[in-house]
């Protein structure tokens, strides 16, 4: 396991009267080289979550343990360490750009690790390469860039440090369908090139359906589940009732499959939705 | 945390001191602080504590936190005192003993004279922050300083640049937090070494915040010109405010404080 | 005269010397009164450039934009097409200028010098046509994305305005926010009477519209119902535009020659075409 939340608690302004849970007891563990997607509706704990797993937020209660480590059992250099080794990329982390050039943005992370100069650099190419910009973007101002070209910029800076674990709240939000798919790619193609865990924060079903392993489920403070993309699918009803939006294709195919026809209830693409129907036509004798 | 300071410390409640006028208000703390200003001995001091203590209690704002908006203050306080003391002539408090021979009855006096009219100040002109919205006050400047557009003074631009700071300053705070965080995540240290090493921590905040401020500007010059903003001519007020009975029952108590004061300052 | 809006052969360009810097080129649209009409168009493809046309804020390089009848570069008129032309922003954060809803609401009444009575009342029904009533004297910074949106909305609306349009305006919120904005528009236009210009890249909500137009490049590149234009999902994912699942599913499976319709677009719609398809009611060539 890479994290391990242990009853983790966390309370907003305590003793004040806006007092709010919005941890509550989340025991939740996440293995190493995983994708995992996490899921819940706008103020479900889903940001406060991440926020521990590299320790920009102290537990009220419960243990956060990352690499084997309790990270609030000792010292601070632990902790920024543990930063370095848990990748966050904020919503909108376009906004945190603040370099003359992109390259000196992108090193801003390696530098804080302390790394060498030919270290730093070999690293900036390598995420430049992950995020899909051209190398000729190295050396012009971010404040230059375009939106999506802005966003890839940000989250070059966060793959730099080499993460064992890259965590993305929300990395398609606000992007057009074509901005998003590439995004979505480059991720995809990190996680399978480094081997490296990722997690997924995001609203859209159909996003987390096409790259997520598993799915942890938030609902109110609570880790409500925690499971395979099938297990947790297969339970759209109680998606639906939690808030969470699901995909107009599975919507489609769990009324058909309550109307007696034998498809699968379990389709979030439109590829499996095609293959599905496919499939049942050739069985029923209605397709060769 | 950051959040938890809100601009001028306003407590919402619903007291006849909440319900005044915010233009009575201002008019009367100003008022107020004349009266300290002019209180000369120890007796008008009272009538004015009095006067500040009742309103306290009628504002149901609790004591303890009037008490510890003195706090930050505490430092001046106690500078006053001291070099009030210092400078006091007339008996000595312990004429035997050398080193002591700067103390003086007279000194003492005045050190608490000063340290009396300074806490005064702090809790009158507080209890009016405490019981009025930022966005009131402001509003009410503006109407208190139309007067002066006459002698060409901005006083709309004044006031709509208040409104639009008081309405940004949360956001921003907010902004501030989601940076700060972005950057810490990059491994960004704000925490040890010296003063320059900090300063310069901050730069990564800094620029983000500048560049951001300036598309939320540039964003409402959009916003505000599509909702026919046009400048000050011609607006009508959506909020109106009118003097009501509470407001010219506050304002002859004052007057009748001030009238105690002189007095008490004549005779006594 | 029907149409609200009447752009005839605009072309913009922030730098009219340079000409790669054109933005819009040579564009005709005709908004009809009270219709709903989806601008659709990946980032850059001019949309919002020309939204910022049909209210003003920007002015055409070539060609000429009249808004209710007037033209926008006719200064005297600008203040009258701005009153009838609301437009609402991406972000709900920069467009809320008081700290008090109500007060916000009001900022658009204040600069028409409309009368105070007047005022209360506009504000006390337009709070109620977004549904935040109740929170009237909430600060705008303590509410949800769909919520600050909404006040938005009704800082708009407040001025009685014959068309809204909406730039982006569910890009940054989440889905729960989504929904209460399209329900709002969509309201907006059945019980106020108000023509609806919405821009934006998510083609579910396109498909609410009575007409889309896709933009790329800025040009005009499709214009028509829904489902005339969402039948064309090779062209709008050449522009780099999504298609709802449906009807992406009936183009994969024509691609299997089954004789499925080409303009499915709802749920209900698609579940009942599959349903016949299963049954082997409807042809294929095998």
């Amino acid at each position: 396991m890479i994290i391990t939340t242990e009853n983790l608690i966390y309370k907003y302004g305590v003793g004040t009267p806006f007092e709010k849970t919005a941890l509550d007891n989340v025991s939740v563990s996440i293995r190493e080289g995983d994708y995992v997607g996490l899921i819940g509706q706008t103020g479900s704990g889903k940001s406060t979550l991440i926020s521990h797993f590299n320790a920009i937020l102290k537990p009220t209660s419960g243990k956060v343990i990352v690499d084997g480590e309790d990270l609030w059992q000792d010292n601070k250099h632990k902790r920024i360490q543990t930063r370095f080794k848990v990748g966050l990329v904020f919503q909108y982390p376009e906004y945190q750009l603040f370099e003359d050039t992109v390259y000196n943005d992108i090193a801003f992370g390696p530098k804080n690790m302390g790394l060498s100069a030919e270290e730093i650099d070999s690293r900036i190419m390598k995420s430049i390469e992950f995020v899909g910009l051209d190398k000729k973007f190295l050396q012009k101002s971010p404040f230059e860039l375009s939106g999506g070209q802005k966003r890839r910029v940000a989250i070059a800076g966060v793959m730099a440090m080499s993460p064992k674990v890259l965590i993305l709240d929300e990395p398609a939000a606000g992007l057009d369908p074509k901005g998003r798919d590439e995004i979505l790619a480059r991720i995809r193609e990190y996680h399978s090139e480094t081997k490296s865990t990722v997690l997924l924060v995001s609203h859209s079903m159909e996003d987390i359906a096409q790259n997520a392993k598993s799915i942890i489920v938030m609902n109110r403070a609570k880790c409500i589940m925690h499971a395979s993309v099938q297990q947790v699918f297969e339970n759209a009803g109680m998606l639906e009732k939690i808030g969470l939006d699901i995909p107009q294709i599975t919507r489609v195919f769990i009324s058909l499959h309550n109307k007696g026809y034998n498809v699968s209830s379990n389709i979030y693409t439109v590829q499996d939705a095609a293959k599905e129907i496919m499939r049942c036509l050739k069985e029923g004798g209605l397709y060769d | 945390m950051i959040k938890d300071i809100t601009l001028g410390q306003f407590f919402p409640g619903d007291s006849v001191i909440h319900k005044m006028d915010p233009r009575m208000k201002i008019i009367l703390t100003v008022v107020f602080v004349a009266i300290i200003f002019v209180v000369k001995n120890f007796l008008g001091f009272a009538v004015a504590a009095i006067f500040l203590a009742s309103a306290v209690l009628i504002s149901k704002i609790p004591v303890r936190t009037v008490l510890k908006g003195i706090k930050p203050l505490l430092f001046i306080i106690i500078f006053t005192a001291f070099f009030n003391v210092f400078y006091g002539t007339g008996v000595k408090v312990f004429p035997d003993i050398s080193w002591l021979s700067w103390l003086t009855y007279g000194g003492l006096e005045r050190a608490v004279f000063m340290v009396i009219r300074i806490v005064l100040l702090i809790i009158g002109t507080s209890l009016m922050t405490y019981t009025t919205s930022p966005v009131m006050l402001s509003d009410a400047i503006e109407r208190l300083l139309s007067p002066l557009k006459h002698l060409k003074v901005p006083v709309h631009e004044l006031s709509m640049m208040m409104t639009i700071a008081m309405r940004f300053i949360p956001t921003l705070i907010d902004e501030t937090e989601k940076i700060t965080n972005a950057q810490k995540a990059r491994g960004a240290d704000f925490e040890t070494g010296n003063i320059i090493r900090r300063a310069k921590a901050l730069i990564p905040i800094l620029i983000p915040l500048i560049v951001s401020a300036f598309r939320r500007a540039e964003e409402l010059a959009d916003a505000m010109e599509c909702r026919c903003y046009n400048g000050g001519d011609g607006r009508t007020r959506y909020k109106i405010y009118n003097f009501s009975l509470r407001d010219y029952i506050a304002s002859i108590i004052m007057l009748a404080v001030l009238a105690i004061v002189i007095v008490i300052n004549i005779f006594f | 005269m029907n149409n609200i809006i009447d752009v005839e052969n605009l072309t913009f360009s922030y730098n009219p010397e340079e000409h790669s810097a054109v933005v819009l080129d040579g564009i005709d649209l005709q908004i009809e009164k009270n219709s709903f009409v989806a601008i659709l168009g990946h980032n850059g493809s001019g949309k919002s450039t020309l939204a910022k046309h049909f209210n003003g804020i920007l002015l055409p390089t070539g060609g000429k934009v009249y808004a209710c009848g007037f033209d926008t570069c006719d200064n005297d008129k600008l203040l009258e097409i701005r009153r009838n032309m609301g437009m609402v922003f991406q972000n709900p954060d920069n467009q809320i200028i008081a700290s008090v809803v109500d007060e916000d609401v009001a900022f658009a009444l204040e600069n028409l010098g409309v009368e105070h009575n007047e005022m209360v009342k506009r504000v006390d029904e337009a709070l109620e046509i977004v549904g935040m009533t109740e929170y009237k004297h909430h600060a705008p910074h303590r509410l949800s994305g769909g919520q600050k949106q909404r006040v938005a909305i009704a800082g708009i609306i407040a001025m009685k305005p014959s068309c809204l349009i909406l730039d982006e305006p569910t890009a940054m919120l989440d889905p729960q926010g989504r929904k209460e904005i399209m329900s709002t528009i969509k309201r907006l236009k059945t019980e106020q009477g108000v023509t609806i210009v919405l821009i934006t890249h998510y083609m579910d909500e396109a498909v609410q519209a009575d007409r889309v137009v896709v933009m790329d490049d800025g040009k005009i590149l499709l214009d028509g119902t829904p489902e005339y234009v969402f039948q064309n999902v090779g062209l709008l994912h050449s522009v780099a535009l999504d298609v709802p699942q449906a009807a992406e599913l009936m183009y994969k499976l024509r691609e299997y020659d089954i004789k499925v319709p080409i303009s499915v677009l709802h749920e209900a719609e698609c579940v009942d075409v599959l349903s016949k398809l299963l049954e082997g009611k409807i042809d294929n060539h095998h």
